[in-house]
């Protein structure tokens, strides 16, 4: 959300100002994305729970040193990612069994969002999705950072803290990966076409 | 719109990670539509690897989010409020203690005027002004500037007497999770049993929770400590400034009836006491039945403990031959101690809200 609309200005201000329902807005607005963006990069409930927390508390506090033009957005989905990385390095070894305690949890979570999913979206979309996640971690990122969340190169460069050029490689290496997927997709999507031409 | 760039050399993966070609994808204008168009009518052979393209780049979008359990939604939040509250009362706290240091030198010039109107009105920045002043809900707000106790009806039914030189505040409808209430002085409360909505009483950096009972709170800005007497039931009491990431309250004291509890707000230490008045906790037919006739000690102990609901902690091997004659109907608990200590020439302490007996025995 760059702030160009004027109820976007308006929230903002009234944050700024110490509105604790404007701050509460701004939360419910992005939680669900910065949860999705969190899961992607560790499956760590605690962590992310922690981290967003964390990370709202800065904007609370630092509020009066950010002015009107800064992208909340962009700055909430960076803090996020710092922390949570930071957070890896430093237990590298303590989060490993907690990681997969939780791997546990969550997949039988999005097995079961998934199977609600299934209903609404085509099974070879699932099936992307399932493809995506066998995907290297910062390709997996990458990509969500940018066909979900529409962030630029430029911005997904700096988040990640890698060049921009690197960024289009790893994005490359999974577009390729995933090739076989968008060829289903076309034939089902013509065979839809041929289909609906014919009435 | 960049439209220098050589796109009839770009192949189907050029044109997914494609900037322009992503938000036209996925959000197209009248602009974009026309660029594309006009672009797939000049390159007939790029026509289905843009078609394809465009579908890869539609699906990704949907794909690529990741699943998350949305009812951690309401968790994270709740986290962030209680720290948040507890975050400004710290700093609140820390500035009212530099704000009193500066009144007690003025107080020193000025004498004990100033320091009346201080005592009474609660500083423009305490933490009482600075939580009521935060709070997201209307408040109702009650000050005693008389000498009598005031009686205070909460919405729920729960009652307060609020002592003179008080105020508190407190959610007109006592909406949502928690009765919450703000206190600067003092209060006795008598709360109506809900245990589903918890009872809380912010004073000076001190949260007493409850689930139905009766107590109260001393919470003057003045004072260095805040005292909660519980009078029945069970109180929790913890402060509001303890780590996040884990319960508050684990850090807390339990208060049962005639338990208080002291906090020192400047060394932000629990020191858990006997109030100073114990009641008596069993019906006065019960008590009439406090007549020892050569009793055990032990017996005694046991008769005080189940009245007052105390803890008497003593070694039985050595009271195992102090039997005592008394009746202790009239005399409070102390008085008791005093008599019983005096018969079997023992001493008594209180150490965190337990009676401890120390002496030599009887033979």
């Amino acid at each position: 959300m760059k702030i160009n609309k004027i109820a976007d200005l308006e929230l903002w201000q009234a944050f700024k100002s110490g509105d604790r329902e404007a701050f509460s807005i701004i939360y419910k607005e992005n939680i669900d994305d910065l949860l999705s963006y969190g899961y992607r990069i560790t499956s760590d409930r605690q962590l992310i729970r922690d981290s967003i927390q964390d990370l709202f508390l800065n904007l609370w506090q630092t509020r009066m040193n950010l002015n009107d033009t800064d992208s909340i957005r962009f700055y909430l989905y960076r803090s996020l990612r710092n922390k949570i990385i930071g957070d890896i390095r430093k237990n590298n070894h303590t989060k490993i069994d907690s990681t997969n305690l939780f791997e546990d949890i969550i997949g039988a979570l999005s097995i079961e969002d998934d199977l609600i999913e299934s209903e609404q979206l085509s099974e070879q979309l699932l099936k992307l999705k399932r493809a995506i996640q066998q995907l290297p971690k910062r390709q997996q990122e990458i990509i969500q950072l940018r066909y979900y969340h529409d962030f630029s190169f430029e911005e997904i460069a700096e988040m990640m803290q890698i060049n921009n050029q690197s960024v289009r490689n790893l994005l490359h290496r999974a577009i390729s990966e995933l090739r076989q997927f968008f060829y289903l997709f076309w034939l089902l999507f013509v065979s839809f076409l041929v289909l609906y031409k014919k009435y | 719109m960049i439209m220098s760039k050589e796109y009839n050399k770009y192949t189907f993966e050029d044109f997914i990670v494609d900037d322009d070609f992503i938000q036209w994808a996925k959000c197209p204008t009248v602009e974009t539509d026309n660029f594309w168009h006009t672009f797939i009518k000049n390159e007939t052979s790029k026509s289905t690897t843009i078609q394809k393209a465009k579908l890869a780049v539609q699906q990704l979008a949907i794909a690529a989010k990741q699943t998350a359990p949305i009812a951690e939604i309401p968790v994270i939040w709740n986290g962030i409020e209680e720290d948040l509250n507890a975050k400004s009362e710290l700093i609140v706290f820390r500035s009212s203690l530099k704000k009193w240091a500066v009144a007690a030198s003025i107080v020193l010039i000025l004498g004990l005027g100033f320091w009346w109107k201080f005592y009474v009105s609660p500083s423009e920045n305490s933490v009482y002004s600075n939580l009521t002043a935060n709070s997201p809900k209307p408040l109702n707000e009650i000050i005693n500037t008389s000498s009598n106790e005031l009686a205070v009806k909460f919405p729920d039914g729960s009652t307060a007497l609020l002592k003179p030189n008080s105020r508190l505040s407190y959610h007109k409808t006592f909406e949502g999770k928690l009765r919450e209430v703000y206190l600067a002085g003092e209060a006795f409360f008598e709360v109506t049993k809900n245990p589903k909505k918890p009872f809380m009483v912010y004073a000076n950096g001190l949260i007493t929770k409850v689930l139905g009972t009766s107590f109260s709170v001393k919470a003057f800005e003045k004072d260095k400590e805040v005292i909660v007497n519980v009078a029945t039931g069970k109180v929790s009491v913890y402060t509001q400034n303890t780590a996040r990431n884990q319960d508050p309250e684990i850090n807390g004291v339990v208060l049962t009836p005639n338990q208080k509890m002291i906090y020192g707000k400047e060394d932000k230490r629990f020191i858990r006491t006997l109030t100073e008045k114990p009641s008596v906790i069993i019906t006065d037919k019960e008590l009439q039945q406090f007549s020892f006739h050569d009793a055990p000690i032990e017996q005694i102990f046991l008769a005080i403990e189940g009245a007052y609901g105390v803890k008497i902690i003593f070694d039985k091997d050595i009271v195992s031959n102090c039997h005592l004659t008394t009746s202790l109907t009239n005399e409070n608990l102390f008085e008791k101690l005093d008599i019983i200590c005096a018969g079997i020439e023992a001493n008594y302490k209180i150490v965190d809200a337990q009676i401890i007996i120390t002496g030599n025995g009887c033979n």
